[in-house]
């Protein structure tokens, strides 16, 4: 760990030198100079921004692969060492991970391929212009078939979204409804809802989207969710909902499940959704 | 007391002949309302209907209590309560849809909450196995397509190796190597086979376990190798008989708790009937012989 830890920070120091020098010549006028601050400023904030999304949104067991100053800064946010893969400069390809930041530097290194090769999909996004850092769905057997998946799974999506809406246990907004309807929602929830609204009549208030510049194909983790018969026994009601949520094991455990407002329940599962969880076989 | 057993054994006599009779009546009747009752997977789809069976193959895994919430139809539940290691429940007719799949250890308190485990899309006129597979660390819940059709004038076959004791066995019948080396947990995909009955081989370390199969055309089956009392064991579950018979039954022989007997052949019944009539002589003998104890 400690190895880690100290080559992460030893080629971070090279990394910065090279993502320096990788910037537009300036000559000394003062212009140039304030616009290569706010580059700095704009890619620093990007890559702190990226990284606090990852050490708050990831499933804990995901492999994110990053560039030695985005895996320092990921490990500064709290990211356990052992979940970092370190792309060196002579590293060919994020492959071995599920997760790869694409931050200027490595889309430097890995030109177009990373993202059509390697990680088709952005799951989130950060920053704009140059300093734009994507958080990209590592495509373990090649596009193709990471495609293919996906449109495999967003029909898993849209055809269990369809009876959830159709489910009497459940009632929910237009809103969620097409949201449902449109194969948005995370395979892991869609199974949840499913399971809590059997042992109890829910309600879901909104379907929330923690993943700022997702790709449109991404689906939403979260959901806000609430005991369907209002009264005296929400509490309890909502305390059953809890341990149910608690007691579950990967991939179905939340990442995150709190009271809201004492009065309902929000739920998030980690990036990324998994894919074919639905098919079951 | 004499006249009393008198009685009695005239009464067992007349009722001989009835149950001999009634035996193979019934066995009648069930055949009869098995051909009544073979409808066509087609006609299974076109209902919109699917098959699930759920298994426990995991040899270190407690028993436990099962359960399928419907994504659409919260009256389309099932609960299957304390299913143990080598039981396979019957197919159960399911309206199509997802389902989420969830289990508790067998006997936990109704407050407990069921883990949720898998989830299954069950397609019109398809069947599925979802077997509890590995050890109790890592036990998941796979879902397993199960095939309902064969090529004609053939027999469909695969192997779970449910084995703890051996890592990997190699599984053969007859001459045909099934899968050698098949790891615990796992499952291979179906194999074509010519019909007909031979021995099923399982080895594994210097241990061989053998079993007298029996594969007729058109029918599928599952292998599952088990740890047992005395070695390895085997479950041959039928998962079709013919492609115009929907699957009706989870297991045609083995160790299943849950596993009715499919019905196959007439020796047993006629076992019955033989010991019947013995019983009949018998009994008839020692009614001639009555009289002259009497005098």
């Amino acid at each position: 760990m400690l190895a880690i830890s100290a080559a992460i920070a030893a080629v971070a120091i090279g990394s910065s030198t090279t993502t320096s020098t990788s910037l537009p010549r300036t000559s000394s006028h003062a212009n140039s100079g304030s616009q290569i601050s706010a580059s700095l400023q704009a890619a620093t904030t990007a890559r702190t921004s990226a990284a606090r999304w990852i050490a708050a949104q990831v499933s804990p067991n995901a492999i994110v692969a990053c560039d030695p100053a985005m895996c320092a800064a990921l490990q500064a946010s709290g990211v356990d060492a052992g979940r970092l893969l370190v792309l060196g400069t002579s590293v060919s390809d994020p492959l071995g991970s599920d997760l790869v930041v694409a931050t200027p530097a490595l889309r430097n290194q890995f030109g177009a391929r990373l993202a059509s090769v390697y990680a088709p999909v952005a799951i989130a996004s950060f920053g704009s212009g140059p300093a734009r850092i994507d958080i990209r769905a590592v495509a373990a057997d090649g596009t193709a078939a990471y495609d293919s998946a996906l449109a495999a799974d967003r029909g898993a999506r849209i055809a269990a979204g369809g009876q959830l809406i159709d489910n009497r246990h459940i009632t929910m907004s237009a809103a969620a409804q097409a949201v449902l309807r449109a194969g948005q929602v995370d395979p892991r929830l869609l199974t949840m809802l499913a399971a809590l609204a059997a042992q109890q009549p829910l309600q879901i208030v909104a379907f929330g989207d923690p993943s700022p510049g997702a790709s449109a194909a991404i689906p939403l983790r979260s959901v806000e969710i609430a005991p369907a018969r209002a009264g005296g026994q929400t509490a309890a009601r909502l305390r059953t909902m809890l341990s149910f949520l608690q007691a579950q094991r990967v991939p179905y455990l939340p990442m995150e499940a709190v009271l809201v407002r004492q009065s309902a329940l929000s739920v998030e599962y980690g990036a990324p959704s998994p894919l074919g969880l639905l098919s079951g076989t | 007391m004499r006249f009393t057993r008198f009685v009695r054994r005239i009464i067992l006599l007349a009722a001989l002949p009835l149950l001999l009779l009634a035996i193979p009546a019934a066995a009648l009747a069930n055949a009869a309302s098995a051909s009544a009752a073979t409808t066509s997977t087609t006609a299974a789809a076109a209902a919109g209907t699917g098959w699930i069976r759920l298994a426990h193959f995991s040899p270190n895994t407690p028993a436990v209590d099962v359960y399928l919430y419907s994504f659409g139809d919260t009256s389309a539940q099932i609960v299957l309560h304390h299913v143990s290691y080598g039981d396979a429940s019957p197919y159960e007719g399911v309206p199509t849809g997802d389902y989420t799949v969830a289990m508790r250890a067998a006997g936990a308190s109704a407050t407990s909450s069921p883990v949720l485990s898998a989830s299954v899309d069950v397609v019109a006129g398809r069947a599925y196995t979802v077997a509890g597979l590995g050890p109790e660390s890592g036990l998941r819940l796979q879902v397993l397509d199960d095939d309902l059709t064969t090529p004609p004038g053939k027999a469909l076959v695969r192997v779970i190796q449910a084995s703890l004791k051996q890592s990997a066995v190699s599984v053969s019948w007859g001459a045909t190597m099934l899968q050698s080396k098949l790891a615990f947990g796992a499952t291979t995909s179906y194999q074509t086979v010519s019909p007909g009955t031979s021995t099923l081989t399982v080895s594994a370390n210097g241990q061989d376990a053998h079993l007298s199969i029996s594969l007729a055309a058109g029918s599928v089956h599952t292998l599952v190798v088990l740890d047992g009392a005395k070695g390895l064991q085997v479950d041959n579950l039928l998962d079709a008989a013919g492609s115009a018979v929907d699957p009706a039954g989870g297991a045609a022989t083995g160790f299943g708790g849950m596993a009715p007997r499919a019905p196959s052949s007439p020796l047993p019944w006629l076992a019955v009937i033989g010991a019947g009539l013995l019983l009949a002589v018998v009994g008839g003998r020692r009614l001639r012989r009555l009289p002259a104890a009497r005098s």
